[in-house]
């Protein structure tokens, strides 16, 4: 499975109960611990403690990763980088943009 | 001076005699006057009056405060112009007319999420009581839907309470997401279909989303919208 950050443009509850309790069954309203509709047998509900540090966890890789792709695509067009470092970068955007 | 008063017989005549003066038809007599006055009033555009019968009334210009046919019929209400304005009827049967009878919207911004395999029931909500229980209800709704999940689908139905007005598998629509690493991709989906309720007591129509796997979703940061059409059979 992709890193989930990879995909997203910003981390909501849905987004991260996927990650926290993969294959739990549920709903959610909204985006907002209140809107969780939890229909699991087997799994527990995640707390809203929990929830919040993945969003934030989320949300931080997320913001990395949109840096990172921000720097790879400016040493793409400096020309004067090196060619391996220009192409070097460019790996890192199809990587991040897979 | 014995046949002065032969002299002065025209005036007295004059003075008790007809009401109304019509010198091509002198030989009415004054209830016939009467009548006659009336229908050459009538004829001439003007008339008024607080209640009458009439049968076979032409009129160029007519207000009427209440048309009404002891028989409950009214046949060849026209209008030189094409205009009658204001016309209320309570009951009217027999007749074909305009076919919508009313339309209810609703929308909502909440975004519906679901890993579930069953319907689930969206935000998306709206209720009609139907005028006429033959009335069917025609149902239009839009929203974005999607799923996160590469080969995953996510499928929304019309359902009227618990009675799914969709394919029992597939809904309405379904959204899937094929290529890998595509992501959440919205696609704006729309579901139409036409129900027979038979009733006219407050009746429900939601969206119901399930997903086939990853998690299901409708709206994602976009308003959806449905609206209900009753429509006359």
């Amino acid at each position: 499975m992709k890193p989930l950050a990879n995909l997203l443009i910003a981390c909501t509850i849905a987004d991260v109960l996927g990650v926290i309790a993969p294959g739990a069954t549920w709903n959610v309203r909204g985006d907002s611990y209140a809107g969780i509709e939890w229909q699991d047998s087997i799994q527990a509900k995640p707390t809203q403690a929990a929830v919040t540090s993945a969003i934030s966890s989320c949300q931080s890789t997320l913001d990395t990763n949109m840096s990172a792709k921000a720097q790879a695509k400016q040493i793409v067009k400096d020309t004067t980088k090196s060619q391996a470092q220009r192409f070097s970068a460019l790996l890192v955007l199809l990587d991040l943009d897979k | 001076m014995r046949y002065l008063w032969l002299l002065l017989l025209p005036s007295v005549c004059l003075a008790s005699g007809p009401k109304y003066s019509y010198p091509d038809q002198p030989q009415l007599d004054d209830e016939i006057r009467q009548i006659y006055h009336d229908i050459r009033a009538v004829g001439g555009g003007n008339y008024s009056t607080s209640s009458m019968t009439l049968n076979g009334l032409t009129a160029s210009s007519a207000t009427i405060g209440n048309l009404t046919s002891t028989n409950g019929t009214i046949t060849n209400l026209t209008s030189t112009n094409g205009t009658i304005t204001n016309l209320t009827v309570t009951a009217l049967s027999g007749v074909s007319l305009g076919k919508v009878r009313q339309i209810q919207c609703g929308k909502t911004a909440t975004d519906f999420s679901t890993t579930n395999s069953a319907f689930q029931t969206t935000n998306l909500t709206v209720n009609i009581s139907p005028t006429v229980a033959t009335s069917t209800i025609v149902v239009v709704a839009c929203g974005a839907l999607t799923n996160n999940t590469s080969g995953q689908e996510t499928d929304a139905a019309i359902f009227r309470g618990n009675t799914n007005l969709c394919d029992a598998t597939f809904g309405c629509g379904a959204s899937r997401v094929d290529a890998t690493g595509m992501g959440l991709v919205n696609v704006l989906s729309c579901f139409v279909t036409g129900d027979a309720p038979a009733t006219t007591s407050a009746t429900g129509y939601q969206i119901k989303i399930k997903a086939t796997g990853g998690t299901g979703h409708f709206g994602n940061s976009a308003t959806q919208n449905m609206c209900l059409f009753e429509v006359g059979v």
